[in-house]
């Protein structure tokens, strides 16, 4: 049970730079920086993880980088109502196991798609190779809609500059979970 | 579908929205928001309020007492309720709820909505008109609806 959690900074698959006005797949907004859990951490060490930290969602990966389940605040909430000593029990026992998946290509249609049909707020991302390189959400997806809707105002009323209140956005959504020492 | 008691849980149920098709618009609150407001008092129960939550596919109701918004409930509270009080059923609506919501106006750009909704890490806005009165409610599902649209119609052009 000596396993970390860990916080990964894995390489963004998108050429970089690409602005996120014109994105249109996954690679271009998801985040990449990602708080993960092994299948053998506790369900309280996993509860602990989520209070500490402003994200609902974490990823459970297995030792090769494979995608093993999705940890959210509802199996959390689920779990309480069901079992008794659940602080021992390990996180494979209460994660959800069969996730909707979304590869860096995927266009961001699909994926808005997917969400809305599923009721879900987020999205693994995993490469060719099944191994996760990334994380979509719902508020990923909204943080780039802003920003199209912002510089059509501006386009509309003449201006080039953003309204303000677009000054504060929240750059953190990009850093999926928390440092762990 | 009113509840027994003398205050009734209303279904304001107007023309569903009318959404510009055009790709790559800029859009405004009243556009994209959702019409129906399913709105609670603020003498209603806890258990009125749970059973409204699973009984429908919404998770944010509105509060009014004499017209005005006084409150919002979400599943959030809900739950804080839930986990929080030993007789919960029993509770009032006006002691779990979140008092004086923040609110947009249907004609704010959604720019500036989305920017407050991020900002404060919620997921509905109230509409509220000049008047005061309630005219829908602005969730990120309405928001994510506009942008696949939008981001449809672009995949179309691009073809």
């Amino acid at each position: 049970m000596e396993e970390r959690i860990e916080v990964t900074a894995a390489r963004k698959c998108s050429a970089s730079g690409s602005p996120e006005l014109l994105a249109t797949s996954v690679a271009d907004i998801m985040t990449t920086r990602l708080t993960t859990l092994s299948p053998h951490h506790t369900f309280g060490e996993a509860v602990q993880l989520m209070a500490n930290s402003p994200f609902r969602h974490f990823l459970v990966i297995n030792a090769d980088r494979t995608l093993a389940g999705v940890f959210s605040d509802r199996d959390v909430l689920r779990a309480l109502g069901r079992t008794p000593n659940w602080q021992a029990k390990a996180v494979s026992g209460v994660m959800t196991r069969y996730v909707v998946t979304v590869n860096p290509k995927t266009p961001l249609s699909i994926a808005a798609m997917l969400m809305l049909e599923r009721r879900i707020n987020c999205l693994p991302v995993v490469d060719d190779d099944r191994k996760v390189c990334g994380i979509l959400t719902s508020t990923d997806l909204l943080s780039v809609y802003q920003k199209m809707q912002a510089s059509l105002e501006a386009a509309q009323n003449g201006t080039a500059s953003l309204p303000s209140s677009c000054d504060r956005l929240p750059a953190e959504t990009k850093e999926h979970g928390y440092e762990t020492r | 579908m009113a509840m027994k008691q003398d205050s009734e849980i209303i279904f304001d149920s107007q023309s569903t929205s009318h959404q510009r098709d055009a790709a790559q618009k800029e859009h405004c609150v009243g556009d994209v928001m959702t019409r129906e407001v399913v709105s609670l008092s603020p003498h209603h129960t806890f258990e009125d309020a749970v059973n409204l939550i699973s009984n429908r596919h919404f998770r944010h109701f509105v509060v009014m007492a004499n017209g005005q918004i006084v409150g919002i409930v979400s599943d959030r509270d809900v739950l804080r309720g839930l986990a929080r009080t030993d007789n919960w059923q029993k509770k009032q609506v006006s002691e779990f709820m979140t008092p004086e919501p923040i609110t947009v106006r249907p004609e704010s750009s959604l720019s500036v909505a989305i920017a407050k909704m991020l900002d404060k890490k919620i997921n509905c806005l109230p509409v509220v008109a000049n008047d005061g009165t309630v005219c829908g409610i602005l969730t990120s599902t309405d928001l994510l609806k506009a942008y696949q649209k939008d981001l449809e119609s672009l995949d179309l052009k691009q073809r």
